[in-house]
C-alpha cells in the first residue's frame, strides 16, 4: 500500500512539473480562441482548405449572364438602356429558364426604351429584381424596379467578415421601416425559392428543410467569435462549389450565340461584369472567378469577385442544400470544438511525455499535424468545417513545452544525480574512513560495546542518506521498483541490476525458498556485452523476479535452485530451474503474458517446462544482437 | 590436504589504500602476525599494478575506493579495475578487499567464486584481529563475502562440475585441471570451497573426498 502511495505521490510531481506547462499552454490556447483571436487565422485555414478542393464535378444549376468591359463598348453606353435589357430578357425568356435574376439596380428609367423594360417586367413572370435593404440608414438603399411586385425583389446586401473577405450570403433579415419591421429576403433566396417553384417545391427561409434541419449561422458558429449572425444567414462552402459558373455575355445573348440547353431551366442572373462597377467583392476560398479569368491572373491568393458571381454562389448552394436535404458546410458545437482542441493537445503532451528525446517528440507531433491537417481537410470536403488551427497550436506547442520540460527536468536530475555522487564519494573518502579508523581500533572490549553500536549504526544512517538521494534523483522511467520499498537505477548496468533482483527476491519469506539449501548463482556478467534500453532491462528484471517469486510461491520442497545465464548458439538463455513439487499449469496468468510480452520485446521466446523427475524451468530465450559493424 | 606446504613461502604482502591512518593500523598488524613477510604498500591504483607486476605478492589487500593517480579524486570503479585485473595476473594473488563500501562486488561474485586465488571482502570498520581472521581464509584459498554480497550459500556451477568429474566420472585431480582448463591450484582450491560450502571440516579419521561426496549426495548435488 505504502509503496503504490509513493510511487503515485513521485508520479505527482513528476507530472506536476511536466505536464502542467502543457496543460496551461492548452488552456491558453483555447482561451485565445475563446476571445476571437485566432478567428482570422481560422478564417485563412478555411479558406486555404477550400481553395485545394478539388473541381466540382456536377454541372451547375447557375448561369451568368455578365456584362463586361467589351460589351460595354460594343453597345456603347453605360447604363445598358432600358430597351438593350428588354431584349435581353426577352430572348433569354424564349430558352424557358427557370427564373431570370436582374443584378442591375434599375430605380429609374435609363432611356431609351424604358416602357419596353416595363412591359418586360410585366409579361415575363419570372423576373427577380434587386434591391438593397439592410443599411442602417434607409436613404442609402438603393430601392428596387417599381414595377415589380415585392415578392419578386430580393436585396443584394451581403456581410463581409473582418479580414475584408465574404464567406456568407444572408437569406432573409428583418428590416425595420418608418412604422413597422417586414421580413425581407434575399435576392439569392428569392431565385431559388422561383426556381424550385417551377418544380413544385415550396421552400421557405426557415431552417428546416424537409426533414432535415439546417444548420443556422450563429455568433459563434465555427471558428466565429461574436459574428454579426443577424438575419438568417448560411455559410458558403467554396470547397463544394470549386467551379467557374458557365457565363454568357450581353453580346452573346443579343446575337443568341450560345446553346438552348446552357439556359433553359436553368437560374440565370444578368449582372456586371466589369470590374469599373463598384460591384466587387473579395475571397480568397476560391482558385479561380470571372475576374481572375479575364484579367489573365490566375490563381492569385486573393480573388476579386463580382456581386452577381456571389448571387450565384449562394443560389447554387441553396439549390444543392435543398435538393439534397442538407447543410452545404456544417460545424460542431462549441463544447465539442473545445474538446477536440484540447484532445489535441493531450496528445501533444502524451508525445512529449511519452517519447523520451525531443527530437522523436517533434518529428512526432509533425507528423500528428500533418494527421490533423489531413482529417481536417477531409472534413472540409464531406462538408464539416473543423477547428484545424487551435487544435494544431494546441497539440504543437503542449507538445513541445512538455517535451522541453520533460528534457529539461530529466536533465536536472541527471545533475542531481552526479552532485549525490560526487557528495557522496566524498562522505566516503572523509567521514566514513575516519568513522571506519575509529571502529576498528575500539577493537573488542566490552566497555566499548555500546559505544561502538552506535558508531556502527551512525555508520548505517550516513549510508542510507545516500542511498536515499540517489532514489529521489531518478527520473520516472528509469525507476525499478523492487518489493519493499527500494528503487533500482535502470541506467546501472544489466547485471548489476539483475543481482539485486535476485538477490534481492530470495530474501523473501516464500514456502518455496523455505527449504532449498542450494543456490547455484548466476552470471549476469555476459550480458554487459549487450546494449540494453531501459525498458529491455526493465523487463528482464520483471522477468527474473516473477520467475523467481514463482519458485518462491509454487516450488514446494525445492532443495536447489538454479539460475542460469549463458550464452547458447547466438541467443541469451536466462533460465530458472527448481526441483520442487510445482506443477506446470496451463493456466496462462498475468505472469506469463508479461513474460511472453518481455521475449517479444526482446525478439525471443518465452517457455516454462517439467524437468525430470521434478522441478520446474522456465526460461527466456532471446538472440545476441550483433552491430552492423561487427 | 594441506595445500599451503606445497606453496613456496609466503614472502610478500601488498596493502593498498589511499588513508594514511588505515595504513598505519594495518600493517603493524599484519607484520605482528606475518613477521617474516615482506609489507609493500601502494596509494594509487597505478602504483599497485607497478608492485603486483614487479614483486608478484602472495597476497594484496585493496581497498575499493581508490585514486587512479596520486592527489586523484578516489573512485569505487578505479579499485574495481584494479581488482579485475588482479585477476588476471599471473601467478594469482590472493585478494583482500578491504573498503568502506563493498557492495560493488556483487557484479564480480562468478568471478570471484571462478577465481584461482583465495578471495576474502570485509568492512574496513570490523576490528583488526577479526580482519586478520579472513587474511588467513583468503591465504588458504578459501571465499569469504560479507551478507551484503552474499547474502545466501552458493554453489558454483563449476565447484558441481568438480564434483561431477570426480564422482561421477572418477577423473583425477589432474584431469579435472585439464578438462576444465584451469590450474592445479584452481582445483585445488575449488575443493576448499566446496568443503565450505557444505561445511565440511578435515577429521583425521575420515577421509576428506569421501565425506565431500557424502554430503554432495546428501545436499542433492549429485545424482
Amino acid at each position: 500500500m505504502q509503496v503504490i502511495w509513493r510511487k503515485f505521490r513521485q508520479q505527482a510531481i513528476l507530472w506536476r512539473e511536466v505536464v502542467l506547462p502543457g496543460v496551461l499552454i492548452v488552456a491558453f490556447v483555447v482561451l485565445a480562441r475563446l476571445t476571437g483571436l485566432l478567428q482570422v487565422q481560422e478564417w485563412m485555414a478555411l479558406d486555404l482548405f477550400s481553395r485545394l478542393c478539388p473541381a466540382a464535378t456536377a454541372e451547375s444549376q447557375v448561369a451568368i449572364v455578365g456584362i463586361d468591359e467589351a460589351n460595354l463598348r460594343a453597345v456603347g453606353e453605360f447604363p445598358v438602356s432600358d430597351e438593350k435589357l428588354a431584349r435581353v430578357l426577352s430572348i433569354l425568356s424564349e430558352y424557358q429558364p427557370s427564373v431570370i435574376g436582374l443584378d442591375l439596380y434599375r430605380d429609374v428609367p435609363v432611356a431609351p426604351g424604358h416602357d419596353s423594360l416595363i412591359q418586360a417586367f410585366q409579361t415575363i413572370p419570372n423576373i427577380i429584381g434587386v434591391e438593397t435593404a439592410l443599411n442602417s440608414q434607409a436613404s442609402m438603399n438603393m430601392r428596387p424596379p417599381a414595377q415589380l411586385p415585392p415578392d419578386r425583389v430580393g436585396f443584394t446586401d451581403v456581410i463581409v467578415d473582418d479580414d475584408g473577405k465574404l464567406r456568407r450570403i444572408i437569406l432573409s433579415s428583418p428590416v425595420t421601416g418608418a412604422n413597422s419591421t417586414q421580413v425581407k429576403y434575399s435576392f439569392a433566396f428569392r431565385l431559388v425559392q422561383r426556381s424550385l417553384a417551377a418544380q413544385g417545391i415550396d421552400f421557405k427561409p426557415s431552417t428546416q428543410l424537409g426533414s432535415v434541419q439546417l444548420q443556422r449561422f450563429r455568433p459563434n458558429s465555427g471558428s466565429y467569435i461574436q459574428a454579426n449572425a443577424s438575419g438568417n444567414q448560411r455559410m458558403l462552402n467554396f470547397c463544394a462549389s470549386q467551379k467557374l459558373f458557365r457565363s454568357l455575355s450581353l453580346t452573346d445573348v443579343l446575337q443568341r450565340n450560345f446553346k438552348p440547353e446552357w439556359v433553359r431551366d436553368r437560374i440565370l442572373i444578368i449582372g456586371m461584369a466589369a470590374s469599373s462597377v463598384k460591384d466587387i467583392f473579395f475571397t480568397s476560398a476560391l482558385r479561380e472567378t470571372l475576374s481572375s479569368r479575364a484579367s489573365g491572373n490566375p490563381f492569385p491568393a486573393t480573388q476579386l469577385i463580382y456581386g452577381a458571381e456571389v448571387q450565384a454562389y449562394g443560389a447554387d448552394q441553396l439549390m444543392r442544400e435543398v435538393l439534397e436535404q442538407r447543410s452545404a458546410l456544417r460545424y460542431w458545437g462549441d463544447g465539442w470544438e473545445y474538446l477536440w482542441i484540447m484532445s489535441w493537445g493531450c496528445l501533444g503532451i502524451a508525445l512529449g511525455l511519452v517519447l523520451q528525446s525531443p527530437w522523436k517528440s517533434l518529428l512526432n507531433i509533425v507528423i500528428a499535424i500533418a494527421g490533423l491537417i489531413g482529417v481536417c481537410f477531409l472534413g472540409l470536403l464531406m462538408g464539416w468545417w473543423i477547428p484545424v488551427v487551435p487544435a494544431g497550436i494546441a497539440l504543437g506547442s503542449a507538445g513541445l513545452v512538455t517535451a522541453f520540460f520533460d528534457r529539461d527536468l530529466r536533465f536536472e536530475l541527471v545533475q542531481r544525480r552526479k552532485t549525490i555522487d560526487r557528495t557522496y564519494e566524498s562522505v566516503h573518502n572523509g567521514p566514513l574512513q575516519h568513522l571506519a579508523v575509529i571502529l576498528r581500533e575500539l577493537g573488542e572490549d566490552v566497555s566499548s560495546l555500546r559505544l561502538r553500536q552506535e558508531l556502527q549504526s551512525l555508520n548505517q544512517e550516513l549510508r542510507s542518506i545516500f542511498e536515499h538521494m540517489r532514489e529521489e534523483a531518478l527520473t520516472r522511467s528509469d525507476r525499478f521498483y523492487l518489493n519493499d520499498n527500494r528503487i533500482l537505477d535502470l541506467q546501472a548496468p544489466i547485471a548489476e541490476l539483475l543481482y539485486q533482483v535476485y538477490d534481492h527476491t530470495l530474501k523473501l519469506e516464500a514456502p518455496g525458498f523455505a527449504e532449498i539449501q542450494t543456490y547455484i548463482p548466476p552470471d549476469f556478467d555476459m550480458l554487459k556485452t549487450h546494449h540494453f534500453s531501459a525498458e529491455q532491462k526493465r523487463g528482464l528484471c520483471l522477468f527474473l523476479q516473477e520467475a523467481l517469486w514463482n519458485v518462491g510461491k509454487h516450488a514446494m520442497g525445492a532443495t536447489r535452485l538454479d539460475v542460469m545465464c549463458l550464452v547458447e548458439a547466438e541467443t541469451y538463455v536466462l533460465r530458472i530451474t527448481d526441483n520442487g513439487f510445482g506443477t506446470n499449469s496451463t493456466h496462462e496468468g498475468q505472469g506469463t503474458r508479461q513474460a511472453k510480452a518481455i521475449a517479444w520485446e526482446l525478439r525471443g521466446y518465452y517457455r516454462r517446462y517439467h524437468n525430470s523427475p521434478q522441478g520446474i524451468s522456465c526460461e527466456l530465450i532471446f538472440p545476441v544482437k550483433r552491430g552492423w559493424f561487427r | 590436504m594441506n595445500a599451503e606446504l606445497t606453496e613456496p613461502l609466503l614472502q610478500r604482502f601488498l596493502v593498498v589504500d589511499d588513508h594514511e591512518a588505515i595504513l598505519a593500523g594495518t600493517i603493524p598488524a599484519l607484520q605482528a602476525r606475518y613477521p617474516t613477510v615482506e609489507i609493500l604498500t601502494a596509494k594509487h591504483r597505478q602504483s599497485a599494478e607497478q608492485q603486483v607486476a614487479l614483486y608478484r605478492p602472495d597476497l594484496a589487500i585493496i581497498d575499493l575506493s581508490l585514486p587512479e593517480l596520486p592527489h586523484a579524486v578516489p573512485n569505487t570503479e578505479v579499485g574495481i579495475q584494479l581488482l579485475q585485473a588482479l585477476m588476471h595476473t599471473h601467478p594469482a594473488p590472493n585478494l583482500m578487499v578491504l573498503s568502506t563500501n563493498i557492495k560493488p562486488l556483487v557484479r564480480l561474485k562468478p568471478a570471484i567464486n571462478a577465481y584461482e586465488g583465495g578471495f576474502a571482502a570485509i568492512d574496513k570498520s570490523l576490528p583488526i584481529r577479526e580482519m586478520l581472521k579472513y587474511v588467513d581464509l583468503a591465504l588458504r584459498g578459501s571465499i569469504y563475502l560479507p551478507s551484503e554480497v552474499r547474502s545466501r550459500p552458493e554453489f558454483d556451477r563449476r565447484w558441481l562440475e568438480v564434483l561431477r568429474l570426480k564422482f561421477q566420472e572418477g577423473l583425477s585431480e589432474k584431469a579435472i585441471a585439464e578438462q576444465m582448463k584451469i590450474s592445479d591450484r584452481t582445483v585445488r582450491n575449488y575443493w576448499i570451497r566446496i568443503q565450505d560450502a557444505l561445511n565440511v571440516y578435515d577429521h583425521p579419521h575420515k577421509d576428506l573426498r569421501v565425506q565431500i561426496e557424502i554430503a554432495a549426495r546428501k545436499a542433492g548435488l549429485l545424482n
